[in-house]
């Protein structure tokens, strides 16, 4: 039985190299923050003499002006997930193997292939498009492929003989050993795996857990340890040619009566429910346009979507006419019964989810504000900026006093008006660019009028709102 | 059973034909608590139905409507803010409780906010919404009057433009001024009750330095005697 | 006029946000009529207040006083009217302090019932807990509450002030305008949101409404003043301020009393002890010249008052001679015939022909100041006898102010105003504190940071203010103050953050501008090697060798000789690699010479460049100048070149007429030179004072540079002095009894400049045979075997726990162990045994030390079960040498018989390479070729950028220079080889002192690809 292994030892690094570096010669690192120990080296880095292992400080003296990305292993995991997608073309088992490792199944793909050479050839040139550094190696189980791939072997073994023999004198840092395993055979002068392999099983097991000899066995392939195969997620998607192309977003909805009631049953079957939906419509003459149609709460029979979806046609601007359109429904959640009564608070409850929806289709998300407290002083700013979700809605309220309305932009006073309570001083915000030093009043009008304004620090004053 | 019925009787879309009206028997008001209005109003504003108060901006017409907005809170509904450029005072709101229930609403025009308006209405899940996104003409007041009455949810108009003045079918419509240093209110119409003009009432300001000045002027005269005293 | 009666100062930690000095000189300025430093239940800022206002002659009263919350429902300020006032706020502090841990404090309702003399300035939080405290106080104080009333302009004033009248009205107590000031000035505003920030662990902007409205909390002109707050408010500041007559200056300390025995008082008792002293230290009788000097001395310390302070620390000393304990009394005082008689110090006034002159001068008004050194391991015992005998009320530490640091201020800034952890870490990592041309700012934009970038900005300018901002109070290294009555009398005691340690709330600065003495208990680890070498020599040849024995034998030729040729590693003091290249050239042949050697080579003197003259001047290479007269009397005794910091004082008082005062505030200003860089105001004073009287301006430039220098480590002649006895006995024993000395020393690490390694190649290079560790032979410590060779202890195995080494060595059978299960059931842990295995400690039971450790990893030999059959059919194969000596390294940091460069020679690798003892046949300037383990990187601040590597070969040290640019060039292998290969020019100075400037540097790290050399970097 056959098992090709492909190690990626700086995945993160490449992959951030790929895609976010400007300068694709920089001198990247990526470093552990909790030991603050270098992980991965970028190719200019290395020439430094930056290597594995070593302290910030100490790679820090060495190239003074390296770029730090903290390591993250989710990041890893990602990419890892994405690569799978794209071998799962190609190869049928595939198992991942957290955060560094891919592992294919060889046997069921020759008689596929006709031959492992072919597999492996288009096994390269995918991995080649990824631009990922990478080593394999291939051997009887998952594990002796991954400890020759972690040693650098780089070569495919026709047969399983010819892999334990490449096994023999590979070093115990390459293992899956723990640390404390390794160093405690390094005291013992066992440095290689052919040292291991000779001392007999029941004296190993004298000295050290069960753990360690069933992976002895696994590496020699005596054993092999099953292992979960890798599926993609589900997700529905719907795809659609347009016989003619249309100019008017509205009759679209012929189109996607049928597809949206298709999504509705994917979903009832799979018990599973979604408040968005991802509709792409394909241009005749201009770039693809994305429209996500969004509900107050998960919702999945058809006709409240087909309400929704009509909504946002109806305020949608086509650029140009419709060739084709894409569904798709990526967010699924499970769905469970709520079991309480007809007319209770439940009634409520999906009557208000119903109208946010309704309101937020018709009039557009920045229409329609839940209100929050700016846990700040200057309560202006987050109006004006619009900061949805700039500081953390707080139950704490400011001291002071605080008009009813309040106007998006303070006007210069025009009327005459006298002054009745104040100052109140706001001095503060010297952090960010918006810094305010202004002393609040409340003055009235000559018609009763009860205005907020304030004077700043070049002392001209502003109406800033009513007390009504 | 029979309370199974009453609770069937009371939902909306059950339409009763001519027994609604025996039904309804005396219209349920919300007291302001201003003695002088509240027998003016009969009682106080209609919980269901389109109210309207005309004045100048920041005349304090929220303080006056404080109670309606009181009643609002344990009902568990939306309280729907419907306006054009200004926008509600998050702190105000939480300063009078009303922060977890309230919408804001800033509709790009006119015909926008009516429609909100109507959706808010028929959705049964708001209690109170304030329009002041302009003035009513005659068609949509009607309309929306007879919808909010239907569907019970209390419509106030707060209408800052003062110049055009045409009566509209609804059921308190009343105007707030203040003439030489006095607050006056006048009863356009008022449902169940007759038109009363010039209703003197007392408007407080939110605050002001009377505190700060009484002590300054009071401790000069005072000062002298401190000094000897301790 | 106004009185600002409620203000903390930045001694209210992480809240005020300006130095107590700040706040008094801007109230002066303002024409404040007083200002009360209150700050939250502590009165560690109102010293330095005092200490301004005196110096300065500020026309502003200080009023003591302190803040305190309750239950936080109750805010009110405690002000001291009187002394007595002062006590009980004192006993207040010191009781909420010590009920809590270290930095809080809980107050109890009976302690504000308990209040007769303070008064109340009650701070109203305007909620409904005001009824019940309103009735409380008019209840219990009625007639010394007052209200405090604020003005602070956020939105809340209107109701306070409405608030405060009705409480007046219904109290009748008095009301008070103040501003709960947190800042001397508006745009400290900033800062104090940093501080809160650092408080909550937030960031700024996640301050919200928590943080400062506006910058209302800080001191405000008088017509601002009277424009915010009713005429009668300050004028009620301003009666109660002028109620308030207590100063800091009545505080006296009275001494404890029962040192003295009935019968006698303070002078007799003093005069008695110094007669028995004589009959000990003088046992031939005393010259009429001592006699002389011994009246003056007593006459002025009774003229002083200071014979209890003498009596206090002969009784410690006695204490500690009883216990055996070996102690050492150094300082300004300690350098008298008196204190020699009392057996203080060790150091014979015959000798140093008595500096007396300095003992204690009048018109420098410095209080007598004497440290005690002890063992490092035995002052726990003498601290808890100053505990007990004292007992815990009338006893306690002094403090030591921690203070913002560039680093942590840096650090902390950065992290409250939003920048990235990690970044800050890595931006820290380019700042070369030590390079004094370019400002950590320069380096920084240096960086490519764009300073145009306003966060940047900020964190850069609030990094400045912030430095020297107290962070937290620590306690003192060894400074007790010891007073006759309850010590919260005096000043608040408090939790120390070790257990039951207390400390108080004023440092050591504080103590001395107040005129109260502290006694300084400090730990010399040389102290313990010493005492344990005198063991073992008494162990051995049974001599009584002690250190009043050996400094009679001063002067001793051989000794010197050895010194001369730097064979000082391991000798107090004189042990550093600038020393043993410095000794040499100045040849030190009597005690005095040792005197100036100790003080010579450190950064004052080497940054004044007095080195260089000192060296001519002593070689008779110049001739010996003085610029005047008075210099000579101050400069006699070093050739006219000015090395002690007494020396540079006195030159700044007769050569630049700096009076007494004046040269006090200069030495204070120069020992906390790094925190404060109050120094560079002196700066033009001394040099115009010397032109002025016709002294060379370089001369005077030169002076001021060494002043810079002396900094923090400025050494002055007395502790040079005692220090150069211990290091006179500890070459004369290195010189006569080496064994005892190496093994002595070893026992009592870690301590000094060498690791055990080093200790151990340097005592086979004095002949001395070092036997391997022996699980049947070593003891926990290193012996001495009869022959006289040393035999490695027990503790030099890394991993052995002391309890494991104990339990082995004492049920050792008599015939040693001979089977593996006897060793197991000594009760060692399963880790023990393998460390002791990889330390090759069990030669007798196995026949290497993979086989041992393979033995003990066998964890079913241990089962009572399986223990007959050892059926051992699989044999780990042997250590090669090269593996022998890795495997020496990683279990005990040194190997006994092997060194890698001896294998590498074996192994035939090193072509053409020169060995450590070959360098001083090879000629001046030779091109040379050199390998070595690194064991040392030194970069003093002093040398301009050169790093000064010790590479130690299997025949000796070798001192590499590297200059700035060849380390730069060869980061790779200056910064990471432990094995380097350099090739250089070697460079021997006329006394014989070789060094090898740096060319080519190769790492030979892939020699031994797995050797742990542990080197001592850039301390």
């Amino acid at each position: 039985m056959q098992w090709l292994y492909a190690h990626f030892p700086s995945l993160q690094l490449d992959h951030f190299v790929l895609e976010q570096a400007e300068d694709k010669q920089a001198a990247l690192v990526v470093f552990c923050p909790q030991h603050n120990e270098i992980l991965q080296v970028s190719q200019c880095a290395s020439t430094a003499g930056i290597k594995r292992g070593m302290g910030l400080a100490q790679a820090c003296a060495l190239l003074n002006r390296i770029q730090l990305i903290p390591y993250s292993a989710e990041v890893e995991c990602q990419q890892l997930h994405l690569l799978a997608n794209q071998l799962y073309r190609i190869a049928s088992d595939i198992v991942l193997l957290e955060p560094q490792g891919i592992a294919i199944k060889l046997d069921p793909i020759i008689h596929y292939y006709h031959s492992v050479d072919n597999f492996v050839a288009l096994f390269h040139h995918v991995l080649q498009s990824t631009a990922l550094r990478y080593h394999f190696a291939s051997g009887p189980s998952v594990e002796a492929a991954q400890v020759l791939a972690l040693a650098g072997a780089d070569t495919v073994y026709l047969s399983n003989a010819q892999a334990l023999i490449a096994l023999q004198n590979v070093s115990l840092k390459y293992t899956q050993f723990t640390s404390k395993q390794v160093s405690q055979f390094d005291r013992m002068g066992i440095r290689t795996l052919q040292a291991v392999f000779q001392i007999p099983l029941e004296e190993v097991g004298k000295r050290f857990d069960n753990a360690l000899i069933s992976y002895l066995l696994a590496l020699k392939g005596n054993k092999a340890v099953p292992r979960a195969t890798f599926h993609p997620k589900q997700h529905f998607r719907y795809q659609c040619e347009l016989p003619y192309e249309l100019e008017d977003s509205v009759k679209l909805l012929r189109f996607l009566t049928q597809p949206v009631e298709q999504c509705c049953e994917y979903l009832v079957s799979q018990n599973l429910t979604t408040d968005s939906l991802q509709l792409t419509l394909h241009m005749a003459d201009s770039p693809k346009q994305h429209v996500e149609v969004r509900a107050g709460a998960p919702m999945h029979n058809a006709k409240d979507w087909l309400s929704l979806i009509t909504l946002k046609l109806e305020q949608l601007a086509l650029t140009s006419a419709i060739r084709g359109f894409q569904l798709r429904c990526e967010h699924t959640v499970v769905f469970h019964a709520t079991s309480e009564h007809l007319f209770a608070v439940r009634f409520n409850q999906h009557a208000e989810n119903m109208l946010m929806g309704t309101l937020l289709a018709k009039l557009g998300s920045d229409a329609v504000i839940t209100p929050r407290v700016c846990h700040d002083h200057r309560q202006d700013l987050h109006i004006r900026h619009g900061l949805p979700h700039s500081g953390a809605a707080c139950e704490q309220l400011p001291s002071g006093q605080h008009p009813c309305w309040l106007l998006i932009d303070p006007q210069p006073l025009s009327t005459q008006t006298k002054i009745v309570y104040g100052p109140e001083r706001i001095q503060t915000g010297w952090w960010d660019d918006s810094a305010v030093k202004r002393d609040y009043f409340i003055a009235l009008s000559s018609t009763g009028q009860r205005l907020w304004i304030f004077r700043d620090h070049q002392s001209n004053w502003f109406v800033h709102g009513y007390f009504s | 059973m029979k309370s199974a019925i009453h609770t069937l009787t009371q939902h909306p879309d059950i339409y009763l034909g001519n027994a609604a009206d025996a039904a309804q028997s005396p219209i349920e008001r919300l007291p302001l608590g201003v003695k002088a209005l509240d027998t003016a109003l009969a009682g106080g504003i209609p919980s269901a139905g389109l109210s309207r108060i005309r004045c100048h901006q920041g005349s304090g017409e929220f303080q006056l409507l404080h109670p309606v907005f009181a009643a609002q809170r344990n009902t568990g509904k939306k309280v729907i803010w419907l306006y054009r450029h200004q926008s509600i005072n998050p702190v105000w709101l939480a300063k009078h409780k009303l922060l977890t229930d309230s919408w804001l609403l800033s509709p790009a025009n006119e015909q926008d906010a009516l429609w909100a308006c109507e959706q808010c209405i028929r959705s049964q899940a708001c209690s109170l919404i304030v329009y002041s996104y302009a003035s009513l003409n005659a068609k949509a007041a009607r309309r929306l009057q007879v919808l909010s009455k239907q569907y019970q949810c209390l419509l106030l108009n707060i209408d800052y433009n003062l110049q055009t003045f045409m009566s509209l079918p609804v059921n308190v419509d009343c105007e707030l001024y203040y003439k030489d240093t006095q607050w006056y209110i006048t009863l356009h119409r008022v449902v169940g009750s007759w038109p009363k003009s010039d209703i003197p009432i007392c408007n407080p300001l939110p605050a002001s330095n009377d505190a700060i000045i009484t002590a300054m002027r009071e401790t000069q005269s005072a000062s002298v005697s401190t000094l000897t005293g301790s | 006029m106004f009185a600002e009666l409620v203000c903390q100062s930045n001694f209210s930690f992480l809240e005020g946000a300006s130095h107590p000095e700040e706040l008094v000189s801007t109230a002066a300025f303002y024409g404040y009529e007083a200002i009360a430093i209150t700050d939250e239940c502590s009165v560690a800022g109102i010293v330095r207040a005092w200490q301004e206002i005196q110096s300065n002659r500020l026309p502003v009263k200080l009023i003591t006083g302190s803040l305190f919350t309750f239950s936080d429902s109750l805010r009110i300020v405690l002000i001291c009217p009187n002394k007595r006032a002062y006590s009980e706020l004192c006993r207040i502090i010191t009781n909420a302090r010590r009920r809590s841990a270290k930095g809080q404090y809980s107050l109890a309702e009976w302690d504000l019932k308990s209040i007769r003399d303070c008064f109340i300035v009650w701070l109203p939080k305007g909620n409904e807990h005001d009824e019940h405290w309103g009735a409380w106080l008019a209840k219990h104080h009625p007639k010394r509450c007052w209200i405090g009333a604020s003005r602070l302009l956020d939105g809340s004033d209107h109701e306070t002030f409405a608030h405060t009248r009705k409480l007046h009205q219904t109290y009748h107590f008095p009301v008070v305008a103040t501003n709960q000031t947190l800042c001397h000035h508006p745009d400290r505003q900033p800062l104090q949101h940093v501080l809160h920030a650092i408080r909550e662990g937030k960031k700024i902007s996640e301050l919200g409404f928590d943080a400062m409205k506006n910058q209302e909390r800080s001191l405000k002109p008088l017509t601002t003043l009277t424009r915010l707050y009713p005429k009668a408010w300050i004028d009620e500041s301003i009666a109660l301020a002028h109620q308030c007559e207590f100063c800091l200056s009545e505080l006296k300390y009275q001494y404890p009393c029962e040192l003295v025995p009935d019968g006698f008082n303070a002078t007799t008792y003093l005069r008695h002890c110094v007669e028995q002293g004589i009959k000990r230290r003088f046992p031939e009788g005393v010259t009429d010249s001592i006699r002389g000097i011994i009246e003056k001395e007593l006459a002025l310390i009774h003229s002083e008052g200071y014979e209890y302070f003498f009596l206090t620390i002969y009784d410690i000393v006695q204490f500690a001679k009883s216990q055996g304990i070996l102690y050492q009394g150094r300082g300004s005082a300690a350098n008298s015939v008196v204190c020699y008689c009392l057996e203080i110090t060790a150091v014979d006034p015959r000798q140093i022909n008595v500096l007396f002159e300095r003992f204690i001068s009048k018109e420098r008004n410095e209080p007598p100041d004497i440290d005690v050194d002890f063992e490092h391991e035995r002052r726990e015992e003498v601290i808890q006898y100053i505990y007990i005998k004292y007992g815990r009320e009338r006893t306690a530490l002094a403090a030591t102010v921690i203070t913002f640091r560039f680093k942590s201020a840096f650090r902390e800034v950065g992290k409250v105003l939003g920048f990235d952890e990690s970044q800050l870490g890595y931006w820290l990592k380019q700042i070369n504190l030590r390079d004094r041309t370019l400002g950590w700012k320069a380096q920084l934009a240096s960086l490519g940071l764009d300073n145009t970038n306003k966060n940047l900005a900020h964190l850069f300018s609030i990094t400045e203010t912030l430095l020297g901002f107290p962070r937290h109070l620590s306690q003192h290294v060894g400074g007790f103050v010891i007073s006759a009555g309850p010590l919260y009398e005096l000043v608040p005691v408090e939790n120390a953050a070790m257990a039951e340690r207390t400390v108080i709330q004023w440092d050591k600065d504080d103590l001395e501008s107040l005129g109260l003495l502290k006694v300084d208990v400090l730990a010399l680890g040389m102290l313990t090697a010493i005492r344990k070498i005198f063991a073992l020599i008494e162990q051995r040849y049974d001599l009584p060798v002690s250190i009043p024995f050996i400094s009679k034998h001063a002067d001793d030729k051989q000794v010197y000789d050895a010194i001369c040729n730097a064979d000082t590693v391991g000798v107090f003091q004189i042990e550093s690699r600038a020393q043993m290249s410095m000794l040499p050239r100045l040849r030190p042949r009597c005690y005095y010479d040792l005197v100036v050697q100790i003080a010579i080579v450190r950064p004052g003197p080497i940054q004044g460049d007095m080195v260089h003259p000192y060296l001519l001047r002593r070689h008779g290479d110049m001739p010996v100048t003085y610029p005047s007269e008075e210099v000579r009397s101050v400069l006699s005794r070093t050739m006219g070149v000015p090395i002690f910091q007494e020396q540079v004082i006195q030159l700044a008082m007769v050569a630049a007429g700096f009076t007494g005062g004046e040269a006090d505030q200069l030495r204070r200003a120069m020992a906390s030179w790094k925190k404060t860089g109050k120094l560079l105001q002196f700066r033009s004073k001394l040099i115009d004072g010397m032109t002025e009287r016709g002294y060379k301006s370089e001369f005077a430039e030169q002076l001021f540079e060494q002043i810079c220098g002396f900094g923090e480590y400025g050494f002055p002649e007395s502790h040079s002095a005692s220090f150069a006895v211990l290091a006179y006995v500890s070459s004369w024993l290195k010189y006569y009894f080496p064994a005892e000395f190496y093994t002595g020393l070893m026992n009592s690490w870690p301590m000094g400049f060498y690791s055990p390694a080093q200790l151990v190649k340097d005592a086979q290079l004095h002949q001395i045979r070092v036997l391997p560790v022996c699980i049947n032979h070593s003891e926990y410590d290193h012996s001495l075997t009869a022959a006289g060779e040393l035999r490695l202890g027990l503790r030099q195995v890394k991993g052995l726990s002391e309890e494991g080494a104990r339990g082995l060595v004492t049920n050792r059978p008599p015939s040693g162990f001979t089977q593996l299960s006897s060793i197991q059931q000594c009760g060692l842990s399963q880790g023990d045994i393998a460390a002791l295995a990889s330390a090759n400690a069990l030669t007798d039971i196995s026949a290497h030390r993979f086989d041992a450790r393979w033995k003990v990893a066998d964890t079913q030999q241990s089962l009572p079960l399986f223990s007959e059959e050892s059926s051992d059919t699989y044999q780990v194969s042997a250590p090669s040498p090269a593996e022998d000596m890795i495997e020496d390294y990683a279990s005990l940091a040194l190997s006994v018989d092997k060194h890698p460069i001896a294998l590498l020679n074996a192994s035939g690798k090193l072509k053409h390479i020169t060995f450590a003892n070959q360098l001083a046949h090879k000629a001046h300037k030779t091109p040379v070729r050199i390998i070595g383990n690194v064991v040392g990187r030194q970069a003093p601040g002093t040398a301009g950028g050169v790093t000064f590597v010790t590479l130690e070969d299997h025949t000796g040290n070798i001192n590499v220079i590297v200059w700035q640019n060849t380390a730069r060039a060869q980061k790779q292998p200056f910064l990471s080889a432990t094995i380097l290969e350099v090739h250089g020019i070697l460079e021997r100075s006329k006394e014989g002192v070789c060094h090898v400037i740096a060319g080519k540097l190769i790492n030979r790290n892939d020699m031994f690809s797995s050797l742990t050399v542990k080197s001592r970097d850039f301390h």
